[in-house]
């Protein structure tokens, strides 16, 4: 994957020499920015299984009683284990394994039930997701090719280092190192307002929580493509002052 | 240009205040107060992290906007 992707830095790089670093860059922020709901959307309902035709026949649930063991204590709390097992007509395989605990003191507040799902896909959404992963790769290298050059020729020398350096980890350590949280922090936010919204019957605030976390990067990319567009010079090319 | 990049200080002055509340009072207070391990981390995080950060930036940034100081002389 590595290889096909690599050598569209050294393009992106090499382009950038010949139309200018600033436009490749913008173009690379604005392509993402209009196309991430569309692409993580398709990646999305690509493995949804709601969307395939289940074989029926080939469903099976499995159920285990067990104990629940702690080590020195003497418990009389349970556990219900369900394992479903599920497949689909494009080849798709799905399990859901569901564990709940019983507690013997029927006093105690209820245990949530623990869900693990794992969807197993077929080789064609396999490369369905490779390919939609390898475009956003494509706007990465627009951004990143030349990002290098931009930045030297961006400062004079006698600040070159600490203006390049500062801004370049707070991007990429701070804002892109902090981005599996944020996202994740706002897709739980949205699923529970959901949630909320289902249980008081009213009109779910967001069609499509699992979206929501794009509007991390999609804002800071909105924010630096203005910024870019309107204050920096793409003239500037005199990297010896 | 340099009158548009000079007005739009003032945007990201204002973008920096907005960011500071919807960062504050929507976000990390409210989970502050949860007593929640999940929701304190982001809590932090945006309180101690990116609100420095993207308040910091923005409301310096659309000073020096306003100033002038991006203006390219002709």
């Amino acid at each position: 994957m590595r290889l096909c992707w690599q050598p569209l830095f050294v393009f992106f790089g090499w382009l950038s020499d010949k139309v200018g670093r600033k436009s490749i860059m913008l173009a690379g922020m604005l392509i993402a920015i209009l196309s991430y709901r569309t692409i993580y959307e398709k990646m999305y309902q690509t493995t949804n299984v709601e969307n395939k035709t289940e074989l029926t026949e080939k469903t099976t649930v499995d159920t285990v009683y067990s104990w629940v063991e702690k080590e020195g204590a003497d418990t009389k709390d349970s556990l219900i284990t369900t394992t479903t097992k599920k497949e689909y007509a494009d080849g798709t395989k799905y399990e859901e394994k569901k564990t709940t605990t019983v507690l013997a003191d029927i006093s105690a507040s209820v245990v949530k039930p623990e869900m693990r799902k794992t969807v197993i896909i077929n080789n064609g959404d396999k490369w369905s997701l490779i390919w939609l992963v390898f475009i956003q790769v494509i706007f990465v290298t627009m951004v990143y090719g030349p990002i290098a050059a931009f930045l030297v020729e961006m400062f004079p020398t006698r600040i070159r280092y600490t203006s390049m350096s500062l801004p370049y980890h707070v991007g990429n350590g701070v804002f892109g190192g902090l981005l599996p949280t944020i996202a994740t922090a706002l897709v739980a936010s949205a699923g529970m307002a959901n949630e909320e919204a289902k249980e008081a019957g009213t009109t779910l605030p967001y069609e499509a929580p699992y979206l929501e976390g794009l509007w991390y990067p999609i804002v800071i990319a909105g924010i630096c493509f203005v910024i870019g567009l309107l204050y920096i010079n793409s003239k500037d090319r005199k990297i010896e002052d | 240009m340099n009158l548009i990049k000079k007005y739009a200080g003032i945007i990201w002055l204002l973008a920096g205040v907005a960011a500071g509340y919807y960062l504050l009072i929507e976000q990390a207070f409210p989970k502050f107060g949860t007593g929640k391990a999940e929701d304190l981390i982001p809590a932090l995080i945006y309180t101690f992290i990116l609100c420095p950060l993207i308040v910091g930036s923005l409301l310096t940034f659309g000073l020096y906007a306003l100033k002038g100081e991006y203006n390219i002389e002709s």
